[in-house]
Protein backbone atom coordinates (compact mmCIF):
# COMPACT_ATOMS: atom_id res chain seq x y z
CA UNK A 1 0.00 0.00 0.00
CA UNK A 2 2.28 2.58 -1.03
CA UNK A 3 -0.12 5.54 -0.92
CA UNK A 4 -1.18 4.87 3.00
CA UNK A 5 2.10 4.03 3.49
CA UNK A 6 3.70 7.61 1.91
CA UNK A 7 0.57 9.42 3.74
CA UNK A 8 1.43 7.51 7.36
CA UNK A 9 5.01 8.65 6.93
CA UNK A 10 3.74 12.28 6.33
CA UNK A 11 1.40 12.58 9.14
CA UNK A 12 4.04 10.58 11.52
CA UNK A 13 6.94 13.23 10.26
CA UNK A 14 4.43 16.08 10.92
CA UNK A 15 3.44 14.98 13.85
CA UNK A 16 6.76 14.62 15.09
CA UNK A 17 7.65 18.30 14.09
CA UNK A 18 5.23 19.55 16.22
CA UNK A 19 6.29 17.72 18.76
CA UNK A 20 9.68 18.70 19.00
CA UNK A 21 8.21 21.91 18.97
CA UNK A 22 6.23 21.99 21.29
CA UNK A 23 8.97 20.27 24.31
CA UNK A 24 11.89 22.88 22.96
CA UNK A 25 11.00 24.74 25.67
CA UNK A 26 10.99 22.54 28.09
CA UNK A 27 14.74 21.40 26.94
CA UNK A 28 14.02 19.56 23.80
CA UNK A 29 12.05 16.69 23.20
CA UNK A 30 15.02 14.35 24.46
CA UNK A 31 15.75 15.83 27.69
CA UNK A 32 11.82 15.33 28.20
CA UNK A 33 11.72 11.63 27.39
CA UNK A 34 14.88 11.50 29.41
CA UNK A 35 13.49 12.88 32.58
CA UNK A 36 10.21 10.82 31.80
CA UNK A 37 12.30 7.74 31.98
CA UNK A 38 14.25 8.51 34.90
CA UNK A 39 10.78 8.84 36.61
CA UNK A 40 9.30 5.86 35.58
CA UNK A 41 12.30 3.89 36.32
CA UNK A 42 12.18 5.51 40.04
CA UNK A 43 8.36 4.69 40.32
CA UNK A 44 9.42 0.77 39.11
CA UNK A 45 11.99 0.75 41.67
CA UNK A 46 10.20 1.51 44.67
CA UNK A 47 7.41 -0.58 43.49
CA UNK A 48 10.20 -3.79 43.35
CA UNK A 49 11.99 -2.52 46.62
CA UNK A 50 8.54 -2.64 48.23
CA UNK A 51 7.59 -6.07 46.63
CA UNK A 52 11.34 -7.44 48.23
CA UNK A 53 10.11 -5.91 52.06
CA UNK A 54 6.69 -7.17 52.18
CA UNK A 55 7.04 -11.14 52.58
CA UNK A 56 3.39 -11.95 52.20
CA UNK A 57 1.91 -13.31 49.53
CA UNK A 58 -0.36 -12.28 47.23
CA UNK A 59 0.26 -9.14 48.65
CA UNK A 60 4.84 -9.29 47.13
CA UNK A 61 3.50 -10.64 43.76
CA UNK A 62 1.04 -7.95 43.22
CA UNK A 63 3.87 -5.61 43.65
CA UNK A 64 6.29 -6.97 41.53
CA UNK A 65 3.63 -7.20 38.87
CA UNK A 66 3.04 -3.85 38.89
CA UNK A 67 6.35 -2.45 38.83
CA UNK A 68 6.80 -4.93 35.63
CA UNK A 69 3.54 -3.87 34.04
CA UNK A 70 4.55 -0.10 34.69
CA UNK A 71 8.17 -0.81 33.44
CA UNK A 72 6.94 -2.41 30.18
CA UNK A 73 3.59 -0.07 29.40
CA UNK A 74 6.42 2.89 30.27
CA UNK A 75 8.94 1.32 27.72
CA UNK A 76 6.19 0.52 24.34
CA UNK A 77 5.03 4.45 25.88
CA UNK A 78 8.56 5.56 25.32
CA UNK A 79 9.61 3.26 22.25
CA UNK A 80 6.46 4.82 20.01
CA UNK A 81 7.09 8.54 21.07
CA UNK A 82 10.87 8.15 19.82
CA UNK A 83 9.79 6.58 17.07
CA UNK A 84 7.16 9.38 16.40
CA UNK A 85 9.89 12.39 17.25
CA UNK A 86 13.04 10.40 15.42
CA UNK A 87 15.00 10.34 18.60
CA UNK B 1 32.33 -31.30 31.08
CA UNK B 2 28.64 -30.66 31.57
CA UNK B 3 27.28 -27.76 32.45
CA UNK B 4 26.37 -26.22 35.49
CA UNK B 5 22.45 -24.75 35.41
CA UNK B 6 19.92 -23.44 37.88
CA UNK B 7 16.70 -21.17 37.98
CA UNK B 8 15.83 -17.58 38.85
CA UNK B 9 12.39 -17.22 40.50
CA UNK B 10 11.41 -13.45 39.58
CA UNK B 11 9.53 -11.57 42.12
CA UNK B 12 6.04 -11.77 40.37
CA UNK B 13 5.99 -15.59 41.52
CA UNK B 14 4.95 -16.50 37.87
CA UNK B 15 8.59 -15.67 35.76
CA UNK B 16 11.31 -18.40 35.84
CA UNK B 17 14.65 -18.06 33.82
CA UNK B 18 16.31 -21.12 33.34
CA UNK B 19 20.36 -20.71 32.86
CA UNK B 20 23.43 -22.69 32.15
CA UNK B 21 26.80 -21.95 32.58
CA UNK B 22 29.89 -23.72 31.16
CA UNK B 23 33.50 -22.99 31.55
CA UNK B 24 35.83 -20.45 33.92
CA UNK B 25 37.34 -17.74 33.46
CA UNK B 26 35.97 -14.17 32.61
CA UNK B 27 32.19 -14.34 32.59
CA UNK B 28 30.38 -13.39 29.00
CA UNK B 29 26.67 -13.89 28.56
CA UNK B 30 24.90 -14.86 25.55
CA UNK B 31 21.23 -13.93 24.53
CA UNK B 32 20.18 -15.23 21.87
CA UNK B 33 17.19 -14.71 19.31
CA UNK B 34 13.56 -14.75 18.31
CA UNK B 35 11.72 -18.16 19.00
CA UNK B 36 15.14 -19.72 20.18
CA UNK B 37 16.15 -21.23 23.64
CA UNK B 38 19.94 -20.55 24.99
CA UNK B 39 20.69 -24.30 23.74
CA UNK B 40 20.59 -22.43 20.29
CA UNK B 41 24.04 -21.20 21.44
CA UNK B 42 25.54 -24.87 21.00
CA UNK B 43 28.61 -23.86 18.82
CA UNK B 44 29.35 -20.98 20.20
CA UNK B 45 29.74 -22.04 23.66
CA UNK B 46 32.08 -24.79 22.65
CA UNK B 47 34.30 -22.25 21.02
CA UNK B 48 34.44 -19.97 23.50
CA UNK B 49 34.08 -22.34 26.91
CA UNK B 50 37.86 -23.67 26.69
CA UNK B 51 38.82 -19.58 28.16
CA UNK B 52 35.75 -18.29 29.57
CA UNK B 53 32.31 -18.53 31.94
CA UNK B 54 30.10 -18.85 29.45
CA UNK B 55 26.83 -18.50 30.62
CA UNK B 56 23.53 -19.00 28.49
CA UNK B 57 20.25 -19.00 29.36
CA UNK B 58 16.29 -18.89 27.85
CA UNK B 59 13.99 -15.81 27.77
CA UNK B 60 11.06 -15.66 29.54
CA UNK B 61 8.01 -18.10 27.83
CA UNK B 62 10.93 -20.83 25.79
CA UNK B 63 12.68 -23.67 25.98
CA UNK B 64 12.97 -24.30 30.29
CA UNK B 65 11.74 -20.57 30.82
CA UNK B 66 8.27 -19.70 32.23
CA UNK B 67 6.34 -16.24 32.06
CA UNK B 68 3.48 -15.05 33.34
CA UNK B 69 2.24 -12.67 30.72
CA UNK B 70 2.88 -12.94 26.42
CA UNK B 71 3.78 -9.28 26.45
CA UNK B 72 6.77 -8.17 26.80
CA UNK B 73 9.90 -5.98 25.67
CA UNK B 74 13.03 -5.80 25.43
CA UNK B 75 13.81 -3.76 28.38
CA UNK B 76 12.06 -6.56 30.60
CA UNK B 77 14.11 -9.34 28.75
CA UNK B 78 17.27 -7.13 29.74
CA UNK B 79 16.34 -7.02 33.50
CA UNK B 80 15.75 -10.60 33.33
CA UNK B 81 19.78 -11.17 31.96
CA UNK B 82 20.90 -9.24 35.10
CA UNK B 83 18.63 -10.89 37.00
CA UNK B 84 20.71 -13.89 35.85
CA UNK B 85 24.04 -11.48 36.44
CA UNK B 86 22.83 -11.15 40.36
CA UNK B 87 22.10 -14.75 40.65
CA UNK B 88 25.40 -16.08 39.93
CA UNK B 89 26.60 -13.12 41.29
CA UNK B 90 28.75 -11.42 38.64
CA UNK B 91 29.00 -8.13 39.11
CA UNK B 92 30.04 -7.60 35.57
CA UNK B 93 29.90 -9.31 31.95
CA UNK B 94 31.23 -9.52 28.76
CA UNK B 95 27.73 -9.10 26.52
CA UNK B 96 27.27 -11.16 23.21
CA UNK B 97 23.44 -10.67 21.86
CA UNK B 98 22.38 -12.48 18.56
CA UNK B 99 19.46 -11.22 16.51
CA UNK B 100 16.28 -10.14 18.99
CA UNK B 101 19.24 -10.81 21.78
CA UNK B 102 21.35 -8.06 20.16
CA UNK B 103 18.39 -5.46 21.05
CA UNK B 104 18.50 -6.61 24.36
CA UNK B 105 21.97 -6.67 24.68
CA UNK B 106 21.87 -2.87 23.65
CA UNK B 107 19.11 -2.49 26.72
CA UNK B 108 21.19 -4.05 28.97
CA UNK B 109 23.95 -1.37 27.97
CA UNK B 110 21.86 1.49 28.47
CA UNK B 111 19.57 0.44 31.50
CA UNK B 112 22.58 -1.16 33.33
CA UNK B 113 25.78 -0.03 32.17
CA UNK B 114 28.09 -0.77 35.54
CA UNK B 115 27.37 -4.35 34.90
CA UNK B 116 28.58 -4.57 30.82
CA UNK B 117 32.47 -5.02 30.42
CA UNK B 118 32.17 -5.08 26.35
CA UNK B 119 29.13 -5.88 24.08
CA UNK B 120 29.39 -7.53 21.10
CA UNK B 121 26.19 -7.06 18.96
CA UNK B 122 25.65 -9.92 16.09
CA UNK B 123 23.14 -9.70 13.22
CA UNK B 124 20.47 -7.08 15.05
CA UNK B 125 19.58 -3.51 14.47
CA UNK B 126 18.61 -0.71 16.80
CA UNK B 127 14.84 0.32 15.62
CA UNK B 128 13.98 3.58 14.87
CA UNK B 129 12.24 5.20 11.75
CA UNK B 130 15.43 4.67 9.59
CA UNK B 131 16.06 0.86 10.72
CA UNK B 132 16.34 -0.68 7.16
CA UNK B 133 13.48 -3.66 6.43
CA UNK B 134 13.68 -7.18 5.42
CA UNK B 135 11.82 -7.47 2.37
CA UNK B 136 8.42 -7.99 2.00
CA UNK B 137 8.39 -12.34 1.45
CA UNK B 138 10.72 -11.68 4.44
CA UNK B 139 7.80 -10.46 6.88
CA UNK B 140 5.22 -12.66 5.40
CA UNK B 141 7.04 -15.70 6.30
CA UNK B 142 8.02 -14.11 10.06
CA UNK B 143 4.05 -13.37 10.25
CA UNK B 144 3.01 -16.84 8.93
CA UNK B 145 5.96 -18.98 10.44
CA UNK B 146 4.42 -18.59 14.49
CA UNK B 147 1.45 -20.96 13.15
CA UNK B 148 3.38 -23.41 11.20
CA UNK B 149 4.09 -26.99 12.65
CA UNK B 150 7.81 -26.87 14.47
CA UNK B 151 9.77 -29.37 11.67
CA UNK B 152 7.95 -27.04 8.40
CA UNK B 153 8.75 -24.06 10.33
CA UNK B 154 12.28 -24.87 10.88
CA UNK B 155 13.08 -26.02 7.31
CA UNK B 156 10.82 -23.71 5.94
CA UNK B 157 12.97 -21.00 7.30
CA UNK B 158 16.30 -21.99 5.83
CA UNK B 159 16.43 -19.79 2.90
CA UNK B 160 15.68 -16.62 5.11
CA UNK B 161 18.14 -17.39 7.84
CA UNK B 162 20.81 -19.07 5.72
CA UNK B 163 23.19 -17.47 3.07
CA UNK B 164 23.45 -19.18 -0.19
CA UNK B 165 26.65 -20.48 0.21
CA UNK B 166 26.10 -22.74 3.48
CA UNK B 167 22.82 -23.53 1.69
CA UNK B 168 24.74 -25.34 -0.82
CA UNK B 169 27.70 -26.44 0.50
CA UNK B 170 27.04 -26.74 4.75
CA UNK B 171 23.60 -28.66 4.73
CA UNK B 172 24.98 -30.83 7.41
CA UNK B 173 25.50 -27.60 9.93
CA UNK B 174 21.84 -26.60 8.69
CA UNK B 175 20.37 -30.02 9.60
CA UNK B 176 22.46 -29.97 13.13
CA UNK B 177 20.76 -26.78 13.94
CA UNK B 178 17.41 -27.92 13.09
CA UNK B 179 18.15 -31.01 15.10
CA UNK B 180 18.73 -29.15 18.46
CA UNK B 181 15.86 -26.64 17.43
CA UNK B 182 13.28 -29.22 17.60
CA UNK B 183 14.55 -30.35 21.15
CA UNK B 184 12.97 -27.63 22.35
CA UNK B 185 8.71 -27.54 22.23
CA UNK B 186 8.10 -24.37 20.06
CA UNK B 187 5.85 -21.83 22.19
CA UNK B 188 3.41 -19.83 19.57
CA UNK B 189 2.32 -17.18 22.39
CA UNK B 190 5.88 -16.54 23.23
CA UNK B 191 7.26 -16.22 19.82
CA UNK B 192 4.57 -13.74 19.30
CA UNK B 193 5.20 -11.61 22.37
CA UNK B 194 9.16 -11.72 21.15
CA UNK B 195 7.62 -10.51 17.86
CA UNK B 196 6.28 -8.08 19.80
CA UNK B 197 9.12 -6.99 21.52
CA UNK B 198 11.44 -6.91 18.54
CA UNK B 199 8.97 -4.14 16.66
CA UNK B 200 8.51 -2.26 19.58
CA UNK B 201 12.66 -1.83 20.16
CA UNK B 202 14.07 1.39 19.42
CA UNK B 203 17.71 2.59 21.08
CA UNK B 204 18.82 3.94 17.87
CA UNK B 205 19.08 7.67 19.01
CA UNK B 206 20.58 6.71 22.66
CA UNK B 207 23.27 4.50 21.05
CA UNK B 208 25.78 7.14 21.59
CA UNK B 209 25.61 6.54 25.10
CA UNK B 210 26.64 3.36 25.09
CA UNK B 211 30.28 3.35 26.49
CA UNK B 212 31.67 0.11 26.83
CA UNK B 213 34.08 -1.41 23.91
CA UNK B 214 31.45 -2.66 21.54
CA UNK B 215 31.84 -4.98 18.50
CA UNK B 216 29.35 -5.29 15.38
CA UNK B 217 29.16 -8.85 13.55
CA UNK B 218 26.65 -8.87 10.12
CA UNK B 219 26.40 -11.46 7.21
CA UNK B 220 26.11 -9.13 4.05
CA UNK B 221 23.49 -11.98 2.99
CA UNK B 222 21.36 -11.29 6.16
CA UNK B 223 17.75 -11.24 4.81
CA UNK B 224 16.07 -11.40 8.31
CA UNK B 225 17.81 -7.81 9.48
CA UNK B 226 19.49 -6.48 6.20
CA UNK B 227 23.19 -5.33 6.55
CA UNK B 228 22.41 -1.70 6.71
CA UNK B 229 21.18 -1.47 10.04
CA UNK B 230 24.88 -3.05 11.57
CA UNK B 231 26.96 0.20 9.34
CA UNK B 232 23.86 2.09 11.19
CA UNK B 233 24.32 0.83 14.44
CA UNK B 234 28.50 1.09 13.94
CA UNK B 235 28.36 4.57 13.08
CA UNK B 236 26.68 5.69 15.78
CA UNK B 237 27.75 3.53 18.91
CA UNK B 238 31.26 5.35 19.91
CA UNK B 239 34.66 3.67 19.14
CA UNK B 240 32.81 0.37 17.86
CA UNK B 241 34.07 -2.09 15.47
CA UNK B 242 32.54 -3.55 12.55
CA UNK B 243 32.75 -7.07 10.95
CA UNK B 244 30.71 -7.64 7.59
CA UNK B 245 30.58 -11.49 6.68
CA UNK B 246 30.74 -11.41 3.13
CA UNK B 247 29.39 -14.46 2.12
CA UNK B 248 27.29 -15.30 5.02
CA UNK B 249 23.44 -14.85 6.11
CA UNK B 250 21.58 -14.01 9.30
CA UNK B 251 22.89 -17.06 11.14
CA UNK B 252 26.16 -16.24 10.75
CA UNK B 253 27.68 -18.18 13.56
CA UNK B 254 26.73 -21.71 11.49
CA UNK B 255 27.83 -20.19 8.44
CA UNK B 256 31.23 -18.86 9.21
CA UNK B 257 32.05 -20.49 12.77
CA UNK B 258 35.48 -19.14 12.92
CA UNK B 259 34.21 -16.23 14.02
CA UNK B 260 33.36 -17.07 17.32
CA UNK B 261 37.29 -17.17 17.40
CA UNK B 262 37.57 -13.61 16.61
CA UNK B 263 34.40 -12.78 19.37
CA UNK B 264 36.65 -14.30 21.65
CA UNK B 265 40.03 -12.78 20.84
CA UNK B 266 37.70 -9.57 21.13
CA UNK B 267 36.50 -10.18 24.87
CA UNK B 268 40.40 -11.29 26.03
CA UNK B 269 41.50 -7.67 24.14
CA UNK B 270 38.76 -6.09 26.87
CA UNK B 271 39.43 -8.35 29.81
Amino acid sequence: MPFKDDVLERVVDVAGKIGRTALAPWGGAEACLDAYETALRAVVDLQLDAARAVDIEPLRSALASSAHLTRDLGAAQLSSVRWILDL
Amino acid sequence: MSPASGIVAGLDGHTRLYWEAKGRGDPVLLVHGLGLSGGAWWRTVDALAPAMRVITFDHRGIGRSTSWTYAYTTEAMADDAVSILDDLGIERAHLYGFSLGGMVAQQVALRHPPRVRSLVLGATHSGSRRAAAPDSEVVAFIRRRGGMPSQEAAWASVPYNYGPRCRTEHVDRIADDIERRLKNPFNERAYRAQLLAASLHNCFGRLERIAVPTLIVHGARDRMIPVANARMTAERVPGARLTILEDAGHLYPTEEPGVDEAIGEFFHEHG
